[in-house]
């Protein structure tokens, strides 16, 4: 049926892909008017809600590191301090003082990036993070990139062939990933390939000992030595990268897989597609029209959600690889009841999470009318 | 670990068709049909019954070290090896399937009940409190899980009972989450409608026919929040929180291990990962299965 109409040389119409919204349509003057306002409405609404879900995210921070049971002097000093030493300490940390008071210290703290000082390597904890982030993001960013560039041609791949094998098999490794413990798949790896292979070095960090890391520019080892044109340092930085950044892809790829699969499944069920079908336009045309703009929609959305689930993913990724970022550096705090530093670390990871879906939801508003109009 | 997946899963959960689950020819029939939620079902039910039978047989001591046989490989008389102090792995093995399943079904089993009463009471009250619950709902949903629970754990100390308590705490909210939405559609439904133009009084209506509709959908989320506790509880355990020392544990025992990677040795660390992976998938699995069911009701 398809080869017939196809034979028909049916007239193409327009771009397929506009009936979905998804290009900038000329609009009468009128009709735009109405859509920036709509957009000014929806940043404002959108914008306002993640402030006060920051507020509240700092009384959640100070209601779990201050009111529940637990005594930060008692947790920092040991079960064993005597009554006179837990008081000194609790005095030293301000735990004398009324509630509202330390609540407000904590605050106007934090909003002036002051996060207190951490015990263990009695620098800011907000310097001590600041410097480690940009081996988190690094290694995030790649694990994402990488596990966007195999996931998300997997899962479309999977709807376009449904119930093929193909299909099966990239149900199957989703299925396995999603239910893989990550520090063993980290340990699986760095065993296989630092180890008995001898293909990757070992889990010791962002470089070895006898490399000198290259002059900060982003921070990211990558980038950072290619700016200063050293190819071998690149090189070596990326045989440092790879490990850990798999294991967080393949973690990863679980969900990406998932959605692109479904959300692409979607797409091939709606009545445009059928439409398109039904004047002629092989597979292939249907999938580059029709199809793959709008699978990508709900993928920008699912990132998000990975992305911020990444920050926890990390904690554990980067103890197992001793890499230097803000999830070894929160390991570190927990291990040594290093207080000030386990909170600036939740602090910030509500942060950046909290952002990161403000961000995205306003690109989503901007690409997808109908949310924002909504 | 159960970071990301949880997020698709959640997505994947929240358009369910219910159906009552009590028809156990129903559950039956198609369990026979899906032979992975069957495997998963089976794996589970075996794995409880070693645990609690192998103890009364396989008699060695998963906590007494015995330095002259440390690290040995897998063989006759360690058919799992042993770890650097001589212990044997499928005895701790063995013995870490009780705790953990104990930590799986006690998350699981109060985040589901206090989850779905708090839903369902926001969906069907509406109004204030239900603004109230979803903006709490949402503050929790706005730290990863498994950091929330780290945090918890961490403050109230290292106990398991608090790691049970902080995973409730922190998986509780996609449950008041997915049974408020499924409150607010059955609520309009039409033989709840019915019901109340035959004068059956608002709290019957709620009580006989709207909550027990949308309880389905959490049960399947459940399932599937048994494999993430015991994701984030191993993980817990991987980092030294929660789970003391010689209390074997399938996370703590992946961390013991992990030393071994260097010298070579692979079945310290890698039996008990093993173990943890076996039984999310079989959660999985089981929750999959669940999810068809309701699917094709």
């Amino acid at each position: 049926m398809e080869g017939v109409a196809a034979s028909l040389h049916p007239p193409r119409l327009r771009d397929p892909g506009r009936r979905a919204g998804m290009t900038s349509i000329a609009l009468p003057e009128r009709l735009r008017a109405r859509v920036s306002a709509s957009m000014t409405r929806f940043l404002a609404r959108r914008v306002a809600l993640a402030i006060l879900t920051l507020w509240l995210v700092t009384i959640a921070v100070f209601v779990i590191t201050n009111i529940l049971p637990g005594n930060p002097a008692l947790v920092r000093l040991g079960p064993f301090a005597s009554k006179a030493a837990l008081h000194a300490e609790e005095v030293r940390m301000g735990l004398d003082k009324p509630l509202p008071e330390r609540y407000w210290r904590f605050v106007s703290g934090a909003l002036h990036g002051d996060l207190g000082i951490s015990f263990k390597t009695e620098r800011p904890v907000a310097r001590d993070l600041g410097d480690r982030l940009p081996a988190t993001v690094e290694l995030a960013c790649a694990a994402t990139v990488l596990a966007c560039l195999v996931g998300i041609p997997l899962g479309f791949l999977a709807a376009v062939r449904r119930n093929s094998r193909l299909d099966h098999a990239v149900r199957s490794i989703a299925g396995v990933s999603a239910a893989m413990p990550i520090f063993w798949l980290g340990l699986m790896l760095a065993f296989v390939f630092a180890y008995q292979l001898k293909w990757a070095p070992g889990p010791v960090g962002r470089l070895g000992l006898d490399d000198t890391p290259p002059p900060s520019v982003t921070g990211f080892y990558t980038i950072d030595s290619l700016l200063a044109g050293n190819l071998g340092l690149f090189a070596r930085s990326l045989e440092y990268l790879a490990l850990p950044a798999i294991t967080l892809a393949i973690i990863e790829l679980a969900p990406i897989a998932k959605i692109a699969r479904s959300s692409m499944l979607e797409i091939l069920d709606t009545e445009y597609v059928r439409a398109s079908r039904a004047m002629g336009f092989s597979g292939w045309q249907i999938f580059k029209q029709d199809a793959l703009r709008n699978a990508l929609i709900p993928l920008f959305t699912m990132l998000g959600i990975v992305l911020g689930y990444l920050l926890a993913g990390n904690v554990i990724v980067e103890t197992v690889f001793s890499w230097p970022g803000v999830g070894q550096y929160a390991y570190g705090a927990v291990t040594s009841n290093d207080f000030n530093a386990i909170q600036g670390f939740i602090l910030m990871v509500a942060t950046i999470y909290v952002v990161l879906n403000l961000v995205i939801d306003l690109l989503y508003a901007l690409i997808d009318p109908r949310v924002r109009l909504g | 670990m159960a970071i990301a997946g949880q997020a698709a899963d959640v997505f994947e959960a929240v358009d369910l068709r219910t159906l009552e689950l009590r028809r156990s020819e129903r559950i039956v029939l198609a369990v026979r049909q899906n032979k992975l939620a069957a495997a998963g079902l089976a794996i589970v039910v075996a794995a409880l019954v070693l645990s609690l039978v192998v103890p009364l047989l396989y008699t060695v001591d998963p906590l007494k070290p015995s330095p002259d046989v440390s690290l040995q490989a897998p063989s006759g008389a360690h058919l799992l090896g042993t770890d650097t102090f001589g212990r044997d792995i499928l005895s701790r093995i063995l013995h870490a399937t009780r705790l953990d399943f104990e930590i799986a079904f006690s998350v699981a089993g109060i985040a589901l009940a206090v989850g779905t009463v708090l839903g369902a009471f926001a969906g069907y009250a509406g109004g204030i409190v239900d603004d109230v619950v979803m903006r709490i709902v949402d503050l929790m949903l706005s730290f990863p899980a498994f950091i929330l629970a780290l945090a918890i754990t961490v403050m109230l100390g290292n106990r398991v009972l608090f790691v049970i308590a902080a995973l409730a705490f922190a998986y509780t909210p996609y449950f008041v989450r997915l049974t408020r939405g499924e409150v607010l559609k059955l609520r309009d439904a039409e033989y709840a409608d019915a019901a109340r133009v035959v004068g059956n009084p608002p709290w019957r209506v709620a009580y006989r026919h709207v909550f027990p509709n949308s309880v389905a959908p959490a049960v399947v989320l459940g399932s599937i929040v048994l494999g993430w506790s015991i994701l984030d509880a191993s993980a817990l355990g991987f980092l030294g929180i929660g789970i003391k020392p010689p209390t074997p544990e399938w996370g703590t025992m992946v961390a013991d291990g992990s030393s071994n990677i260097t010298t070579g040795q692979w079945w310290t660390w890698l039996f008990p990962g093993l173990a943890i992976l076996l039984v999310v998938l079989s959660f999985n699995w089981i929750g999959d299965g669940l999810r068809n069911l309701l699917r094709s009701a």
